[in-house]
Parts: C-alpha cells; structure tokens; sequence
C-alpha cells in the first residue's frame, strides 16, 4: 500500500506529471480512434472515481480534497476530461463518417427539428431547478472555508491565488512576475483574441473534427490543458505551505524543505564555462541570455518558414505568419523553461535583479 | 411543425435537406413531433420543483435552528420552574386568615353596593359625559394655546423687523389670547365638577376599593411571581408566531444578547475592533443568583461579588466576558466561542457532546478553567501579583525561584538577583567531584533540586547522529568544572566550629523557622500552592554531602559573611546553636551518591567538542591549527567558557568573564501573543496550540528536538527543570497570562507604587513562608502546632505604629514578643529604604496613616475607671504578662504579647475591632471575643451596656494606665 502512495506521490511530481500528462495528450491525438471510445470513457472515469475513493482512505488527501474551496477543483477534474473525450469522440466519429463517405453527425442531427416548447425550455427550466437544488445543497453541506483574520504582518502559509488564477501562479515558479504575471497574460488574451485571424481555416465550424483541424486542436489543447488546467489542479492539490509540491498522499508540512539551487546561465558560462568570475557590468554578464532571447525570438520563424511551417507562410502572409509564430513561441517558451529548470536547475536566462529585469 | 414549412425569415438559408434514410439521429418519426414525452417531463418537473421546495424548506431550517435558541427555550422553562417554585413557597408564607377575613370584608362590601346601584349607575353616567365634555374642552384649549404661541412669535417677529402689518398681528394674537382663556375658564369648571362627582361615587364604593387595595397588597409577591410565569410562557401559539422563521424579525423572544464594550478592542492587524460579547446569549444565568445549581450553560457565575455583578468592582457591562476569559466574542456556538477544556477528559466529554475540536484559526481561543487567572494579568500588571490570583501568583513565583529570567525576559522581574549560589568563590566551598555529579543531573542528588539538567537529557543521551553523548557530556562537564575551577578566587572565612550536636541540630533545624523557606527532602506537608515558597531556600537534602561542616557553621552564623549577596537572613543562632545545625546539616549524607565514580574526559571527544567550538569563528584548518597548539588544559578551559556561553549558565549564577552577558533565552514579554506560525512543533502529534506547546515545552525543553536530525550545537539547549503537573500547569498560565492586547488607561491596575514595591520585598525575603500576608502564606504551618504557628500578618498596616514597626524589621532581637514562639523572627539586614518599604506597603495596604499618626488617646477620668473595672473582670492578665518577665505559675505556651508594649506598638484605632471580634481579623486565634456580635453584652450594668463603649474604655485603660500613652489635652469646653 505505501509503495503505491509513494508511486503515486512519485508520478504527481511535476516534472513527471507534466511530461507524462503531454505525452498522453499527444499520443491520444496520434491514435484517436483508440483512446476518444466509450470504452475508453468508462476505463478512464471508472479508474478516476476508483482512485478518488481509495484515497479519500487516506487521512492527508482526504484532507486536501474535502476542504470546502477545493471541493469545485474536484468537479473539475471530471468536467474537463469529460468534455474533452466527448467533443473528440464526436470528431472522430465524424471523421470516420467522411472517410467512409457518409453524413455527419451534426448533419444528420439537424435535419430533424424539434419544438421549442417544450423539448427545449421545458428541459431548460428543470435543468434550472436541479441546478438551483444542487446549489442549496451544496452551500448547506460546504460551510464557507473562514480561517483566522487576515493579518498582512502573518499571510497564511500556502498564499494562494483564486483557483482560477493557480495556473498563473505556478508559472511564477518558473517566470518573474513581470512575465508570468503580466505578459504571459496578457499574451493569452491578445493570442485568443487573435486567433480568429491567424486561423482562416474554415474547415470544422459547424461540426467537430479532428483529422482536418490536428495541429489547431492539438496546439490549443496543449495550451489549455497542459498549461492552464494542469497547473490549476497542481497548485491546489500538489501545493503547499511555502509552495513546496506535496504528492496527494503528503502531510502539508511547513517545515519540509527544498534545496533551492537552481543557477543563472550567465553563471553556467562565465563561472562554470570560462572559469572566471563573473563581469560586473550586468550587461556584458548577461551578453549570453539576451543573445539566447534574441536568437530564439529571430531565427525559428525564418527557419520554420522556409520548412515545417512552409505551409503556413504561403497562406497566411509574412504578418500573421509573424504573429502566429511569436505567441506560438512564446507560449513554449513555458514548457522550454520547465524543462531547462528541471533538467539544468537553470534559474533565469537573463538575470539582472539589479534592475529587477529576469527572463 | 414538419420540416416542410416554408422558410419565411432566413432568405438565404437553404431548405433543409429531407433526413437521411438509416439511422434518423432523433428518429423523429417514431416518437411523433416531440423530442421528449410531455408527460415525462412534467414528471420530472414534479420531482425537481418538490426537490427544490425540500431544500428551501431545508435552507431556512438551516439558518433558523441555531445552538442558542435551544439553549434560550431550556432556559426559559427553568426559569417558569424557578418561578412556580418561588411562587409556592410564597403562597406558603401568605397569612391565610388575614386573606379570609379581606375576602369577606370584600364580598359583604360588594354586596352592600349592590343596593345602591341605580344611583351609582347614575354618577357613573354623568362622569361619563363630564369624562367626555373635558376632553372636547382641554383639546380646545391646548389647540388654541398652539395657535396663540405661533402668532405670539409671528407678532414678535413683526415688530422687531417693524413691519406694516405689526398690529393687524396683534389683534389677532390677543383674540386668540382671549379665547384660549375662555377655554381654560371652561375647562377648569369641568374639572371641578368631574371632582365633585368622582367624590360622589367615592361615598358608595370607597370601602370596597380598600379592601380591594389591602388584599392586593397582601398578594402582592404571588401575583408578582403570577405575572411573571405568565409573561414567561405566554402560551405555545405566541411564542412560536414570535419566533417562527421571517416573523421572527418583529419582536422575538428567543434573541442574541451582546454587550457592546466600546474601549476594549480584538486587538486585529491594523484595525482595533470594539469586542461584542454574545456569551450571555446562552450563559442566560451568568449574572442571577437563583442557578446556583442549574446545569451549563445556563450556571451563576461562581463569584458574582468580584464580578459581573453592577457593585462588582468589574461589572458585565463595562468588562463583559472575552476580556478576562478570552475566545471569540461573537461567537454564538459551543464551537466557535473557542471553548478549551481544561483536561483530557473534558476534552473526550466535549467532543462526544458538542463534536468539539480544536480550531486553530481562532486566536486567542478561550482560557481553560485552570488557567482561568491567566486573564486577570493584563490588566493586573502593575504589581508582582494579582489579588486573589493564588494560582498565577504561585506560578509567577516559581518563574522567580527557578529564575527564569536569567534567561528569558520576562516584564515584572528585571533588577532581580541572579538565582543561583556565586560561582566566584566555588572553589572554597564545594569539590570538583561534587560538581560533576551535581551538574550530570541535579534532581540525582536531591530530590527537589531547583537546579535544571542540561546533560543526559532527551536530546542528548545514548547515541544519536553519530555523537556517544556519554563520553560527549562527561568531557563538557569536567570542561565547565576545570573552567569554574581555574577562575575561581580563595575566599577568607574563619574556620568554623565543629563537633556539635546532631540531635539538638536537627530540632533546632525544624522549629527555628528554617522550615519556612527550606524543606529537607519531598515536601511532604501540604500547605498550599504547591509548596513553592518552601522551595525559596535551597533543599537541605544531603547537604552533608556537599559542604563540610565547617562551612555550614559559617554560613549559619551568618549568610552574608559568606555571601554578602545572599537572600537568606541571620537567624541570631548563638555559637552552640549554630554548631549543632552545622553538625546536624553535615549529618544528612548519601554515602551511595558520593561512591559513584564519574567518567573522565575521554581525550577524543574533548578534541571534537573544541574542534567543533573553534569552527564556529574560524576555518576548519585554522580551528584544527589551533587545537593541535593546546594543552588538554587549554582545550578543558576553552571549553568550559565557550560552553557556559552556549548554555547561559551565567543567567543564573555569577560567573567571572561573564559578568556582562547577555541573556541567551527567547523574550516572553507577549508570550500570550506570540503567532502559534512562530512555533516549532517539530513531528510531535500534540494540539497545535500556544497552551499545549508550553505545557510540553516545560515538562521536556527539548522535547521538539525528537525525530529530528541535528548537529551537537543545533540542538536545542533550555535545560529540563522536571518541574511536576501542577508547576507545569501554573508556569503555562503565566505563559499565557502575558498578552499584548491594548487596555484602556482606566480599566489599568492601580496598584499603587508602595504596594508593589512591598510585594516585590515580601517576595524577595519569603515573608509568606512563616506569615500569611494578604490571604497567602504560612507555608510553615504544617510543620508546627497551631500554638507555634508565626502570627498572621493579616490588617499588619491597621494595626502597628510605622514608628515601632520599622526598628523592629530593622533588629527583631529587640523584643521578645511572643517569648512562646519557637520559630524566630529572623534578621534580614534590611536597609532603611527596605524596611521603610515594608512599612509603607502595609499602611497603604490597610489605608491608613503612614509614617505620621495619633498615637494620643481621648479619653476622661470616668472611661479610665470603667476601663480598669473591666480589665480586672476580664481577666486580661491571665494570659496578657505586662512586663517581660514571664508570671509565676505560668510556661510561655500560656501566654499571650506584653501588653505594656500596646500603647507603643498597636493603633489605637486597631485594639477597637481587635477585642470587637478577634476571629474576624485572625481566624483561630485564641483570644476570647467577649463582645462578639450576635452575642449578648456580659455587662449589663456597666456604660448601659454598650459594647462600644465597654471596648473604648478597655482600650483607654490599656494605653494609658498601662501603656502610659499620652491622653489628648482639650483647651476647649468642646467634646466629642
């Protein structure tokens, strides 16, 4: 049994989880047609509800799990996933119906019409009054988590952001808070917001498919899955007291430590590389990062350009062609980070904290 | 609808092609033109709206039925219980035969009316119309009058500004002016008439209102006690439409009740709120005194004189509850009011009851009931005790004995000695073996040693991480010895004599009053707060093993010959008496002890410790330099100092090179306050809590340092005290006692300066040890006879003269008061500032005059006679001597003080209430209270029997005849 909790306590590492979750994201959109099947569903949310049952066993995740703010990260945990196989397995549904020449579903579904009174506002309305009662419910069952007074000199210990904005929290372990704080999202606004005009392809409004829109979906899910939904569960569940990673079979110590040893690249080049110590003038210390910045920022479009991303440059012209690649790159420049810290203990690719400027 | 309808609106959209033949997605056909049966979702309607009703239903319930409001209805039925109760027991005590005799009276009244009733029915009539004419009239005339006061300030207003309408105003205020007279002119001879009726009915039902109004009177406490369980239970119907859910807005029954306290603040970050106590919202009875008896939560407050009560020195309204008790204020459940238990077992209770458990988010939650006191200190903080606080007083007197401010600082004991004997001087008074033993564990050499373990400890026994704490502690010991030794200066002290008696020794030990600061051994006697005043002085156990004779004998002759510092006072023990303690003391041995070897410094672990120590300010390579260039008699003292640093030794004794350090313990000025995040609990499955850290903390100092992994110098270093349960629980308290929430200025402590001032001496010099001061003390008692027992000091300012008082603090050997007592009063070479201290303190205790009184007595020739009449009749003399020698016939156990003595040493005002009720000022004294109140005067004949009088001219007789105190000279005919 505690081979299995340390297992598990293992995997929900976030390097670990991280990679396993994208390489799952990614097979699954590989082989569709094996993983978006009802058989599949019933595995995964039997084996999901089956966990969550064993562990509430456990006195620590039991816990985490139950305390009243996190109860609706719960709900989420299945929702997502829910929404996700389903919308794929429509696509892949779908798919297979034009491969074999037949309608669509959504085709298929349309052609017949039903009242809307009653098939829609009738069901509409009882949906309203169940979800009225499961609110009442749930507000009678749940008290509102209150904690001490808040005291500014004695902020609680995990502080932790709205569940809403975990995500962003955790990418502060990775970005400064300029960055991850308020570029990063600005990013993903202005990149959603943009994404009607860099996505021109028409194929799939109106019906779900996967095989004629792989790279959109699969960027997105990534995005969203990979870096939003993750990250929002790994900071509630998997973060605690000074924001240390607790797998869910963890005690939520404040004591427990982590070696905080992670190194700048200048101090990888200068100090490690050339040997010397390192310059003064935070500039020509940090010549390296900013010319790593630029290069990344400059030399994959054009490369892109002229191969995988071919395509693309042809139809949608040097501007949107630009724009897509800079937020697409941008939005890698997380897990890239992600990956440098764990594999390097890299902690900024331009550090100047003299003018509070760090990459 | 088929899908063929034309499509009107949408002008591009296509028509929708006709379905596809296999597999119809909503198959359509089958199930007519509808998605879902109707009759299904009217069904599944019905449930979710039923659904929806329950849980609304269960919503207001939810919010409606509330722990207190189940409390609030018990308590009303137990106060209709009360009241039924009382309102028997007062039918009980009506004379019955007066209420017969009234009700009679009454009927035939009646019953005469009876025959009259047509002309009453009349009277009865025409004040019914006058009733009615006056209030037409008075409402007229009061209109008028509001009319006439407008168009006076319009008329006054008008001729001020001169205006052109002035007299037109005029006219018109004066005719108003005239009517409104009318209308009183009227009013008046309504009145009068409605008067002349009134007396009219009055002739025939006057007798019966009389009688109507004496029987009333009879029953006024049952009608009272009626009406009250009338209100109380108005009747199921009202009293759940008062309290029904929405209804319960308008004026319910069952209701919060909070006392609003404007200037005492939760002290919150940034923001001070204004505390409103809900307590008394389910404690309904805290401030009644009829439920004595009743169950919680709806108990009287067990001291309604000392609180809560309005003539209460800390009254509901002004102090409320959460001051002293401390919790959340507005709390109106069990659990969130923080409730603590106050043992395990109330904690099991509790939890079984309420579901209660320990909520660590609400700070500070209540004070459990044993360390109750503990609330009393932040207010109570200017003196070095609370009044009546005899479990913080006995808690914060063993921080003063065990010294805990050596180390910590702690507010009230700064500028106090260091606790512990000069280690100057060490090597003329102990051996180094008996250091090293004594140091390896204190508590092994006597059981009741004050001094704590710092070795062998939880920490630091066995073999852990690497280090073999047995060589590793017997290497710092003989360390810190060789230290003590080497800077260690001679001492000059004669040689003492030796060679007395045991048996004399011991009994001279054991009523001498040695017994009042020392114990020799487990304290068996059970005095009060744990015996802590008799762990002041040192425990005698085993002294012989640790002093030679010799030394004794000094040091009993007198402490500060030895130890000018020294607390402990001169008993005046003649050269014999002081030999046969020496003897006796030198007596008390533990041969076993004294075999016991102990380990040598293993020459390794020396190298390792000092190694270790040298690290701390210096390389690795220069500290191994530097160890190899020293002596293993370098290393020892090396050793020896940097560990008496790390371990603060010198908070407690006086230590050369050390005479400046500074404290090492952590500063528990806000103790009570510190953020329970500031705490190390280490892996320990204790209640994350201040209360319960301290507790364990005191019972085991290093008890947070288990399961943890540390270095030799990161373990943690508070020495262990084994102090027992109820020292841990009173040290706790005083932990907790130490808050920093804000107090306003009035509700301080206005202890005056003097009084603290002598509560800091009588702490200092353990007066409490032989005398009971202030309702604590007399910790000797037990080991006495009632007969021996030191005087209680109890009205000391009332009673002595300043003027004699102090030489007598000053040199006791003066007088011998009470030659019976064994125990002496000991010399404590106080300085006049301390001995005027003392002094001062008492009077400003008592409240009387202090230094300056009247010491003259105004009296008459007559009074004097009376009072040498009664004198002999009482027989004062048979026991009162009145000179030092001692009667014929009579042992000293017989006696009583010197009276010659009362006129110089007593008040005058004091012997008064003294021979008005000696009980009353000394409980179980054995003077005679011949004027006792409740009892009758046993001289009838004389001064017309009048106590008062009697007592005056006993006390005149006293002071003059026999005292020859000054009579007050009168130049006036005025007397008193």
């Amino acid at each position: 049994m505690e081979f299995i909790k340390d297992f598990i306590n293992f995997l929900s590492d976030p390097k670990i989880l991280i990679v396993l979750a994208s390489v799952l994201l990614f097979v699954s959109l590989r082989y569709p047609q094996k993983f978006y099947t009802n058989k599949s569903a019933y595995v995964v949310f039997g084996a999901m509800v089956a966990f969550l049952i064993l562990s509430m066993f456990d006195a620590d995740f039991y816990l985490i799990v139950t305390k009243p703010d996190n109860v609706p990260i719960v709900g989420m945990l299945f929702l997502v996933p829910f929404f996700t196989w389903f919308s794929l397995r429509e696509a892949v549904r779908n798919d297979k119906r034009s491969e074999e020449g037949k309608e669509l579903i959504e085709k298929d579904e349309t052609a017949e019409k039903v009242l809307t009174w009653p098939d829609l506002v009738y069901t509409e309305l009882i949906c309203m009054v169940v979800l009225t009662v499961v609110l009442i419910g749930w507000s009678m069952a749940l008290e509102a988590p209150l904690e001490e007074p808040a005291n500014p000199s004695a902020s609680p210990n995990p502080s932790k952001a709205p569940w809403y904005f975990l995500g962003l929290q955790e990418m502060l372990v990775y970005f400064d808070p300029w960055l991850a704080g308020v570029v990063f999202p600005g990013l993903i606004i202005v990149g959603l917001m943009a994404i009607p005009y860099i996505d021109t392809n028409p194929k799939g409004n109106g019906y779900y498919t996967l095989k004629e829109r792989k790279w959109e979906i699969a960027t997105f899910l990534f995005g969203f899955l990979i870096l939003w939904i993750l990250l929002v569960i790994l900071g509630t569940f998997l973060r605690g007291p000074n924001w240390n990673f607790f797998g869910p079979y963890e005690y939520w110590d404040v004591h427990k430590l982590e070696a905080l040893v992670n190194v700048n690249l200048s101090e990888y080049i200068w100090v490690k590389g050339l040997g010397t110590g390192l310059p003064r003038n935070p500039l020509i210390r940090e010549m390296f990062g900013f010319i790593l910045v630029l290069a990344y920022f400059l030399i994959p479009p054009a490369l892109l350009a002229k191969k995988w991303f071919k395509g693309f440059y042809t139809t949608l012209g040097p501007i949107r062609y630009h724009v897509m690649v800079f937020l697409l790159l941008c939005m890698a420049s997380l897990p890239i980070k992600m990956v440098l810290r764990w594999l390097f203990n890299l902690k900024y690719i331009v550090g100047i904290p003299e003018y509070f400027f760090n990459i | 609808m088929s899908s063929e309808t034309p499509n009107e609106g949408g002008h591009k959209k296509p028509p929708i092609p006709t379905p596809a033949k296999k597999i119809p997605a909503l198959n359509i056909e089958k199930r007519g033109d509808r998605l879902y049966e109707i009759v299904r979702l009217h069904k599944w309607f019905a449930i979710s709206s039923l659904l929806l009703f329950f849980f609304s239903v269960g919503m207001v319930l939810d919010d409606y039925l509330r722990e207190w409001k189940v409390y609030q209805r018990d308590f009303v039925r137990l106060q209709i219980q009360k009241a039924r109760q009382d309102m028997q027991q007062v039918a009980g005590t009506v004379d019955r035969t007066k209420l017969d005799e009234l009700t009679n009276q009454l009927q035939q009244a009646r019953a005469q009316q009876q025959q009259n009733e047509a002309a009453i029915e009349k009277i009865q009539a025409q004040i019914t119309d006058l009733n009615a004419k006056h209030y037409a009239i008075d409402q007229n005339y009061r209109f008028s009058k509001a009319v006439y006061d407008t168009e006076r300030y319009a008329y006054e207003d008008a001729l001020a500004q001169k205006a052109s309408n002035t007299p037109r105003l005029g006219e018109k205020m004066q005719a108003t002016e005239k009517q409104m007279n009318d209308y009183k002119a009227e009013l008046d001879k309504v009145t009068l008439e409605l008067r002349a009726a009134n007396a009219d009915l009055d002739k025939f039902i006057g007798q019966r209102n009389a009688f109507q109004k004496q029987r009333d009177t009879l029953l006024a406490d049952f009608t009272r006690l009626r009406t009250r369980v009338n209100n109380l239970n108005p009747g199921a119907v009202i009293v759940s439409f008062r309290n029904a859910p929405v209804f319960d807005f308008m004026n319910p029954s069952e209701r919060i009740n909070q006392i609003i306290l404007a200037d005492l603040y939760n002290d919150q970050p940034f923001k001070a709120i204004p505390r409103v106590d809900r307590c008394t919202t389910c404690h309904l009875g805290i401030d009644q005194k009829a439920y004595e008896d009743a169950p919680q939560p709806f108990k009287t407050h067990p001291n309604l004189d000392l609180y809560l009560s309005a003539a209460s020195k800390h009254p509901i309204e002004s102090f409320g509850c959460t001051t002293c008790h401390a919790g959340r204020d507005r709390a109106t459940s069990f659990q969130n009011a923080a409730h603590s238990p106050r043992n395990e077992e109330q904690k099991k209770q509790w939890e079984e009851k309420y579901g209660w458990f320990h909520d660590h988010f609400i700070d500070p939650p209540m004070l459990p009931m044993n360390n109750i006191e503990s609330g009393c200190y932040k207010c109570h903080n200017a003196s070095p005790e609370v009044p009546l606080a005899s479990h913080l007083n006995g808690g914060r007197d063993l921080i003063r004995i065990y010294g805990c401010f050596g180390c910590h600082k702690i507010p009230g004991y700064e500028n106090i000695r260091k606790v512990g004997p000069d280690l100057s001087t060490v090597s003329g008074k102990l051996t180094k073996d008996w250091v090293r033993k004594w140091l390896a564990n204190p508590k092994d050499f006597k059981s009741e040693a004050r001094m704590p373990a710092f070795w062998w400890n939880s920490n630091n026994s066995g073999t852990s991480n690497g280090v073999d704490w047995d060589k590793r502690n017997a290497a710092e010991i003989n360390a810190i010895t060789e230290f003590l030794w080497a800077n260690s200066k001679p001492q000059q002290v004669p040689a003492g004599r030796t060679g007395g008696n045991v048996a004399s020794g011991k009994q001279l030990v054991e009523t001498v009053g040695c017994f009042g600061c020392h114990a020799v051994g487990a304290i068996k006697e059970v005095a009060n707060q744990s015996q802590i005043r008799r762990r002041h002085g040192y425990n005698l156990e085993n002294q012989g093993s640790k002093v030679s004779e010799s030394w004794i004998y000094n040091w009993v002759k007198d402490p500060a010959q030895v130890w000018p510092d020294t607390k402990m006072p001169s008993l005046r023990l003649t050269d014999q008496e002081a030999a046969d303690v020496a003897a006796y003391l030198a007596s008390l041995k533990n041969p076993e002890w004294e075999k016991k070897p102990f380990p040598q410094t293993d020459a390794a672990t020396l190298d390792e410790v000092a190694l270790e120590l040298l690290r701390n300010n210096s390389t690795d390579i220069e500290a191994r330099q530097k160890l190899m260039a020293m002596s293993p008699e370098q290393k020892n003292l090396y050793v020896g100092e940097s560990l008496v640093g790390r371990y603060g030794c010198f908070g407690c004794h006086n230590i050369p090179k050390f005479e400046k350090a500074q404290p090492i313990g952590t500063e528990l000025t806000e103790a009570g306050s510190k953020l329970l995040a500031q705490f190390d609990f280490g892996f320990l499955p204790i209640e994350h809590s201040r209360h319960e850290w301290y507790t364990q903390k005191l019972k085991d100092p290093r008890v947070f340092d288990i399961g943890r992994v540390k270095r030799a110098d990161e373990l943690l270093k508070m020495p262990n005290f084994r102090f027992n349960e109820k020292d841990v629980e009173s040290l706790t308290g005083v932990l907790v006692s130490m808050v920093k929430d804000p107090v306003p200025l009035s509700m301080r402590d206005r202890t005056t300066p003097g009084v603290a001032e002598g509560r800091n001496l009588v702490a200092e010099k353990n007066c409490r040890g032989c005398h009971i001061i202030e309702g604590a003390g007399g910790d000797i008692r037990p080991t006495k006879e009632q007969a021996q027992w030191p005087p209680n000091l109890n009205t000391q300012g009332a009673k002595t003269q300043p003027m004699w008082l102090h030489p007598f603090l000053k040199d006791p050997s003066t007088v011998k008061l009470r030659p019976w007592l064994s125990a002496r009063m000991p010399t404590f070479h106080l300085t006049e500032t301390q001995a005027a201290s003392i002094g001062r303190y008492f009077s400003e205790l008592d409240k009387v005059d202090y230094p300056f009184m009247n010491t003259e007595i105004d009296t008459d020739a007559e009074t004097l006679k009376v009072g040498a009449e009664l004198f002999t009749k009482l027989q004062c003399q048979s026991c009162h001597p009145t000179s030092d020698a001692i009667p014929p016939g009579k042992t000293p156990d017989d006696l009583a003080p010197n009276l010659q003595l009362s006129s110089r040493r007593l008040r005058p005002e004091w012997v008064l209430q003294w021979i008005a009720d000696p009980q009353k000022i000394f409980p179980g004294t054995r003077m005679p209270a011949f004027f006792a109140p409740g009892q009758p005067n046993p001289f009838k004949e004389i001064l017309g029997g009048d106590s008062q009088k009697q007592i005056k001219a006993i006390r005149d007789h006293l002071f003059i005849a026999i005292g020859g105190a000054k009579q007050s000279v009168r130049t006036g005919s005025v007397t008193r």
